[in-house]
């Protein structure tokens, strides 16, 4: 198979490819006389360079250029000699036959030489044209489809150089014979040592003439100061040998850059452009410079620029040309700009008179109305509910559940109340705990808040202090309870073990009040005072499992009884009795008989209602009319301006 | 402990504990395990208590080393505080050893200090929101603001004990407002917040919400 070599990299290259595999390098085409062309062995290649063929030595130094890509290592050598000739400051277009003088300067190169030469020949071996079958010296080891031919068939059949070699060593044969056998066998160390290379190898082979000893495989000679060059980092010694500034004064400035191939200038166009200025309405740029030169349609390399106008540009001023009304608007923003980050200094508010005073005016009037309702005694049980908080069945519940309690029955009362909302559910929870009092019941007192036992113990201890109880004889008071309603829970579900000690720190559940209690179900009745909706819920979503809900019941805030009371009237009930806000409470002490703090409380906050409804009223109506007044004026002077 | 287990960790025992507790409702067998992580719980509250008011502590003993403005104000919580403590272990060691009554200077504290003082912000605020419902409408005068106003009133009048048995439809008109579109209001807002309880809950049990860290 025919194989190329690239004129560039060196690259062996499979037949038939037009690009260098390795470099991309244009190959030149193969024709069937470059693949039949042998190395001339005739004696007049000694006049000749060794390293060209005849046909090459016998073209013109210009068609020595054109056709040097043509040959394989032909190709080789000739960009070889266009370096050395480049080196001698010689154009490449003038390349000539080296003489024996050019020789001698290329003694550098020998090594190379002698390794291609080496390949050449390995690869002349291994050569066969295309369509035709091995030679005789290859078809030898074909084994039964040789042809068995004569010794002068075989010479006739034989190439030229290598007939001349037989000539000359009549040993050629049996050593490629032995060479191919080795391809299937391998050859014995003493046959190889026997192998001579063709004269024109050999002639290369100064040291060792041909014939007078066999040829020894190439090994690279550690003291060869060429083969050192080519591992040493520093330049080789054939190159660092150059006197630089001896070339330089040789080729001045002669060297004309981006010198082109022959092929490249055979194919560039020989149309040039006119026009050297650039693009014309109505005409195609042409390239006019570099290896685009005479291609048409080319993006011009130079900008499509007014000389002129780049000039009167450059001659503009650069101050910003504004108006005085732009001006005016510049410092209005650097004005603005420049206060935001400077702190503002903060005048004091002045009180309207006018406000402090109507302020000051409705805690009078509210403080006397009331306190003067409290004072003068109000009367108890005067004023007379209105019928809604008289037929409230709420405290009737309760009143029930309380009244069917048997003497040394146990209630818990949940306190759970802010202190600021003491007056308000003391005062309700007042007649419940009375009754209670006197139904000789035993109280328990729990509480989720932290205030919840300090508020029981003022409640038992202010509003009950004719009963005498005494704590863990009659009451007793378990604390607090953390966590809300993960407390609750756990009470519900196991009180002794959530609450072991009392208020006091004495056994809680040994006392009189618990000694018979072990859960939650086993208290006659549970009471639950509060004022937040939120925590109602918590006690009755929690305690429901736990406690029958005919004993649970509430006495809860004016402002929770609309979120509570549905807990009571829906069906079934979730609490059993609810006495909500002084009417609730006094409602009940209207059923036990007996006038409590409710009954006292009623009339001054019945009275502290009227007050504030008539201030409301007037100060708001008083209040809209001036805002009324006030809009239309704004409105007039909108009108007028 | 390093972060990148206490995270796995923490919320590995959060999920795990709210499961259990979650499944104590309908499993008997595990009401035992439930109650011991709600007994858990209680304690871990009770203790953050005792951190909240140490927090407190430091706090406010921090702002009167730096002697800013309200330093005074700080000076005197962090002297309520000393002071309340220090009388509460008196009353708790007279209590316990020597048996007497609960807490009588702990009550007395309460009694005359701290329950006048909020049960007298009830009354300012008393004050305060009759004077602010005077000055409703000077600023603001539409009509929703006026039907506002009217319905302050008339649940004011309804309110009454005295004089509405001679008028009964206005306790009866208190009562519509009380228990329809106030309830009503109050009723949607605590199902909002049941569902977000219910969301958080979830997001806690599945991980995706850490409150806890991580």
């Amino acid at each position: 198979m025919a194989e190329i070599q690239c004129p560039n990299c060196g690259k062996i290259n499979p037949e038939g490819k037009d690009v260098c595999d390795s470099c991309g390098f244009p190959l030149p085409s193969q024709s069937p006389s470059i693949n039949q062309e042998t190395p001339s062995t005739s004696p007049d290649a000694t006049d000749s360079p060794p390293d060209l063929p005849s046909d090459a030595q016998d073209l013109t130094p210009g068609e020595a250029q054109e056709d040097i890509p043509d040959g394989e290592d032909e190709g080789d050598e000739g960009w070889l000699d266009i370096l050395h000739a480049a080196e001698e400051g010689e154009e490449p277009g003038d390349l000539q036959t080296p003489s024996e003088e050019d020789e001698e300067k290329k003694e550098d190169t020998d090594w190379l030489k002698r390794i291609r030469a080496l390949d050449v020949e390995e690869e002349k071996g291994q050569e066969t044209p295309e369509g035709e079958t091995f030679p005789t010296w290859m078809s030898e080891v074909e084994g039964e489809e040789k042809v068995e031919k004569t010794p002068s068939e075989e010479k006739q059949e034989l190439p030229d150089w290598l007939q001349s070699e037989e000539e000359e060593t009549g040993e050629a044969e049996p050593i490629l014979s032995e060479k191919d056998e080795g391809e299937t066998a391998p050859p014995e160390p003493a046959q190889e040592e026997e192998g001579h290379f063709p004269s024109w190898l050999e002639e290369e082979e100064e040291p060792s003439p041909a014939g007078e000893g066999p040829i020894q495989p190439f090994e690279l000679d550690e003291d060869d100061e060429v083969i050192d060059d080519l591992f040493d980092e520093e330049l080789p010694s054939w190159l660092s040998s150059v006197d630089m500034e001896k070339e330089e004064a040789e080729t001045g400035d002669d060297i004309s850059p981006g010198e082109l191939p022959g092929w490249v200038e055979a194919m560039r166009p020989v149309v040039e452009s006119s026009d050297t200025s650039g693009l014309a309405e109505d005409e195609e740029y042409i390239e006019n410079y570099g290896p685009l030169a005479g291609i048409p349609s080319v993006l011009p390399a130079e900008a499509d620029i007014d000389q002129t106008s780049v000039e009167e540009g450059s001659k503009l001023s650069f101050e910003l040309q504004v108006s005085k009304t732009q001006k005016e608007y510049a410092s209005l923003l650097e004005n603005v700009i420049s206060r935001e980050g400077k702190a503002k200094p903060k005048g004091e508010v002045k009180p309207v008179a006018t406000q402090r005073v109507l302020r000051w005016l409705i805690a009078i009037v509210l403080i006397i109305s009331v306190g003067a309702s409290v004072i003068t005694g109000g009367g108890t049980g005067n004023p007379s509910p209105a019928g809604h908080q008289k037929d409230d069945p709420g405290p009737a519940a309760l009143y029930e559940m309380i009244d069917e309690m048997e003497a040394r029955d146990t209630a818990l009362i949940a306190f759970d109340y802010q202190p600021a909302l003491a007056g308000e559910l003391n005062a309700t929870a007042s007649g419940v705990v009375n009754h209670l009092l006197r139904q000789e019941s035993y109280l328990a007192f729990i509480s989720t808040q932290a205030t919840g036992p300090s508020l029981a113990e003022h409640f038992i201890t202010n509003t009950q202090s004719e009963f005498e109880y005494q704590h863990g004889r009659d009451y007793i008071n378990l604390g607090y309870i953390p966590g809300q309603a993960a407390g609750v829970l756990s009470f519900s579900i196991a009180p002794r073990e959530i609450v072991p000690i009392a208020f006091n720190g004495a056994n809680a559940w040994d006392s009189p009040p618990l000694k018979e209690i072990q859960t939650l179900s086993d208290f006659d009745l549970f009471l639950i005072i509060t004022d937040d909706p939120t925590t109602a819920r918590m006690w009755i979503e929690q305690v429901n499992p736990y406690i029958s809900r005919y004993k649970v019941a509430m006495i809860v805030s004016a402002q929770a009884e609309p979120l509570v009371r549905p807990y009571f009237q829906n069906s079934p009930q979730q609490i059993s009795g609810l006495a909500a806000g002084l009417p609730g409470g006094w409602a009940y002490e209207e059923l036990t008989g007996s006038p409590n703090l409710s009954s006292v409380f009623l009339f001054p906050l019945n009275v502290g209602i009227i007050v504030t409804i008539l201030t409301v009223f007037i100060g708001g109506l008083a209040n809209g009319i001036l805002n009324l007044i006030k809009q239309r004026k704004n409105k007039e002077k909108r009108g007028v301006s | 402990m390093n972060i990148k287990f206490k995270t796995p960790f923490a919320t590995a025992v959060a999920i795990g504990v709210g499961v259990i507790v979650l499944a104590g409702y309908f499993i008997p067998g595990l009401i035992s395990l439930r109650f011991l992580f709600l007994r858990a719980g209680l304690v871990l509250a009770a203790v953050a208590l005792i951190v909240g008011i140490l927090n407190l502590f430091a706090v406010h003993f921090r702002k009167m080393a730096q002697n800013d403005d309200n330093s005074g104000y700080s000076l005197i919580l962090v002297f309520a505080l000393i002071a309340t403590l220090l009388i509460g272990f008196f009353d708790m060691f007279q209590s316990y050893m020597f048996g007497q009554p609960n807490f009588q200077t702990i009550s007395w504290l309460f009694t005359y200090i701290q329950l006048p003082i909020e049960t007298s912000l009830m009354a300012v605020m008393a004050v305060s929101l009759t004077y602010a419902a005077t000055r409703f409408l000077r600023r603001n005068l539409h009509t929703y603001a006026v039907i506002f106003f009217f319905i302050v009133l008339m649940v004011l009048i309804g309110t009454l004990s005295i004089f509405t048995p001679e008028v009964p439809f206005l306790s009866q008109i208190r009562q519509w407002i009380v228990q329809v579109p106030a309830l009503g209001g109050a009723r949607g807002l605590l199902l909002g917040i049941a569902l977000g309880t219910i969301a958080t809950g979830l997001r806690i049990l599945i991980g995706t919400d850490r409150p806890y860290g991580g």
